[in-house]
């Protein structure tokens, strides 16, 4: 949007100690949170924190870190993808209904399956640069799509099941020490980051964040770099949807969709990815994923229903993007 | 980069509305009128005419706001929200007085625009981005509708119902007088005073309109504030509408107000568009919904269907402006 292309700056002059502010919340803010809560947490029962609870609730944040990596590489170059939750729930649902619970055919579906999720990223990526609609518009429409496709392909009932395998992939333990979706999460979090760091394309995404029209004024295929974040945020929405889809375990349209989209988007302003894009990072993002489900699942313990829920997830996302705008600004 | 001035008050008027006037989209509007009365045979009757009246009320009260928002550089996600928190609120808290009657509509239009003073102060002070800022609000006031009413119910006094649904024949009063005093009062707002003119100015250009001493700030917040008390009222018909509260029925005006708003050719990112084009865009999509069950489509492709409008209509209005690189 305009003001972005003047506005944008990180926290990076004048000022020192409020640089030193901005720069431990950017980076390693969300860890330190993070430790605060446990700590607290333990003191009001001493079973959240121990060590088979915190894996377990890793096995369940996993679906929704995995997509926050994908939302987080999108707002790091200055856009949303608001399809993210409902592509997580076509790919449920396609699954289920083509694999009907056997592994025939395992492997091919799979590969369908990511290719559907990066053709969607793909097309939201062309519609945002080649045809000039804003992002959150054209990810709007698509959403819109996808959840009409699900409806269409279920009839609006639950839809076949997911196969032992892919469960296992969801909420399995290998050797009963460490959830095989944490490890997954894990392994693509260092992807994710490798990618983000040392390639030439992780910086070209940052400088696209942080400046577009530099960006294409020093040469960078801006569009490009879009379409690639696009297409890559498309196909971990993908990995995202089978790895919830085993967790769940059976097809439905309720599964994944608008939680997931606003979880999403909550990790990784929790974990310091401005909107304004080129601030920020996957391991906050990792943070952000965790802390968003431990204290979901408090809440739950406390006895807090979807509503209060709802609006924590609200006021999570306000409140922490307000704080992070102001310390920007301040920075500046 | 939008030019700062809309184009409608410069030059010859007349000639200059024309171009510049959201014309294409009455003449889809009329077509697709005389494609339905030629092929769809239950359309051109009474009672169907009357039933896309009262459906667009609530659509059309959302989508003026809306355009407040839109235009001034914003975007408003929450007006579902607030939809669903003010049927909800009133199907419980409404009892069969007049006395409480007053208090509670009162209270959720204080309520209603105080969710339109949060938004607009997180996004005018603290700099949020007003889709974020908006889809937090909207998912705090759900929250709330929630804590109202888990599930679609509720008492709704009988006499409230009535008033708001007073029809004489087939003509839906209230519902219409709704719709024209909206549209009345949005073009005024929007032609006759400062407030809309500045409007217009912020969206166009924020830092034009900050060097040449408009207070952009408090334009942003009363922008964002005009659009919650119109969401507000659209809420309160849909509750006599359906004689109930619901947390889900508010789902679809985010979505649908937008479409009708670009639509109407307003392009996001404001400073351009009139309320003269948003009326079309309602109709439009007023009768698009209805016309899809009359001629026995899914409900679930109507979602595909308006995904695929909304897309359409922004890249159409987006093709004419250049923006710099992507």
């Amino acid at each position: 949007m305009k003001p972005s292309i003047t506005e944008r700056t990180s926290a990076e002059d004048k000022h020192p100690r409020r640089d030193i502010f901005g720069k431990i919340l950017s980076k390693g803010g969300i860890f330190l949170i993070l430790l605060i809560c446990l700590f607290v947490f333990g003191i009001l029962s001493p079973a959240l924190v121990s060590l088979s609870h915190l894996l377990s609730l890793a096995c369940y944040a996993a679906p929704l870190g995995i997509v926050a990596m994908g939302q987080s590489i999108v707002m790091l170059t200055g856009c949303f993808d608001l399809s993210v939750g409902a592509t997580m729930t076509l790919i449920n649902v396609i699954g289920a209904g083509t694999l009907e619970g056997s592994e025939q055919n395992l492997v091919p579906i799979l590969v369908f399956l990511l290719g559907l999720g990066a053709l969607i990223g793909f097309v939201n990526g062309v519609g945002v640069t080649k045809l000039k609609i804003p992002a959150f518009m054209m990810t709007l429409g698509m959403w819109l799509v996808l959840r009409g496709v699900v409806l269409v392909y279920t009839k609006g009932g639950p839809k076949g099941f997911w196969p032992s395998s892919i469960q296992f992939l969801g909420k399995g333990w290998i050797g009963g020490v460490i959830p095989a979706a944490t490890v997954l999460w894990l392994a693509l979090t260092i992807v994710g980051v490798y990618l983000l760091r040392k390639t030439t394309w992780g910086s070209y995404v940052y400088a696209t964040g942080g400046n577009p029209t530099t960006s294409f004024l020093s040469g960078i295929k801006v569009h490009n770099v879009l379409i690639l974040a696009f297409t890559l945020c498309g196909l971990i929405s993908a990995v995202a949807g089978i790895v919830l889809s085993g967790y769940v375990g059976w097809g439905s349209f309720q599964v994944g969709g608008e939680q997931y989209l606003l979880g999403s988007i909550a990790a990784s302003v929790l974990g310091g990815t401005t909107f304004s894009g080129g601030v920020g990072g996957l391991t906050g993002t990792f943070g952000g994923a965790y802390l968003l489900t431990i204290t979901d699942s408090v809440l739950t313990m406390l006895g807090v229903g979807y509503a209060g829920r709802l609006i924590f997830t609200g006021s999570i996302i306000v409140v922490v993007t307000g704080f992070y705008e102001k310390i920007t600004k301040k920075a500046r | 980069m939008v030019t700062p001035v809309s184009g409608i008050w410069q030059g010859n008027k007349l000639l200059s509305r024309i171009k510049t006037g959201p014309w294409i989209i009455y003449v889809i509007l009329v077509l697709f009128f005389l494609f339905n009365v030629v092929f769809c045979p239950f359309f051109w009757t009474g009672f169907n005419i009357s039933n896309i009246i009262s459906q667009s009320a609530v659509l059309m009260l959302v989508s003026v706001g809306q355009s407040f928002a839109i235009i001034g550089g914003g975007l408003d996600f929450s007006v579902g929200g607030i939809v669903s928190l003010t049927t909800c609120f009133i199907a419980t808290q409404m009892r069969n007085s007049p006395f409480s009657m007053l208090l509670t509509l009162a209270l959720i239009l204080c309520v209603g625009m105080g969710i339109g003073a949060i938004n607009g102060t997180g996004i005018a002070f603290f700099g949020i981005n007003p889709f974020i800022m908006t889809i937090g609000t909207m998912s705090v006031a759900k929250g709330i509708s929630f804590v109202f009413r888990e599930y679609p119910g509720g008492y709704v006094p009988p006499a409230y119902i009535k008033g708001m649904t007073w029809s004489i024949g087939f003509v839906p009063v209230v519902p219409v007088l709704l719709m024209v005093g909206a549209v009345t009062t949005g073009a005024v707002l929007f032609r006759k005073t400062c407030f809309g003119r500045y409007v217009y100015a912020v969206g166009g250009n924020e830092e034009s309109a900050r060097a040449i001493g408009i207070n952009v700030n408090a334009t942003k917040i009363l922008s964002f504030v005009v659009c919650a008390l119109f969401a507000t009222m659209g809420g309160l018909f849909m509750t006599a509408r359906i004689a109930s509260g619901d947390p889900f029925i508010g789902d679809s005006f985010p979505l649908d107000s937008i479409t009708a708003v670009v639509l109407g050719g307003v392009i996001i990112g404001g400073g351009r568009g009139s309320l003269m084009g948003v009326v079309a865009g309602v109709i439009l999509i007023g009768v698009f919904n209805v016309v899809l069950t009359l001629f026995d489509v899914s409900p679930y492709y109507q979602y595909i269907i308006k995904g695929a409008l909304l897309i359409f209509a922004v890249a159409i209005t987006f093709r004419k402006e250049k923006r710099e690189y992507a």
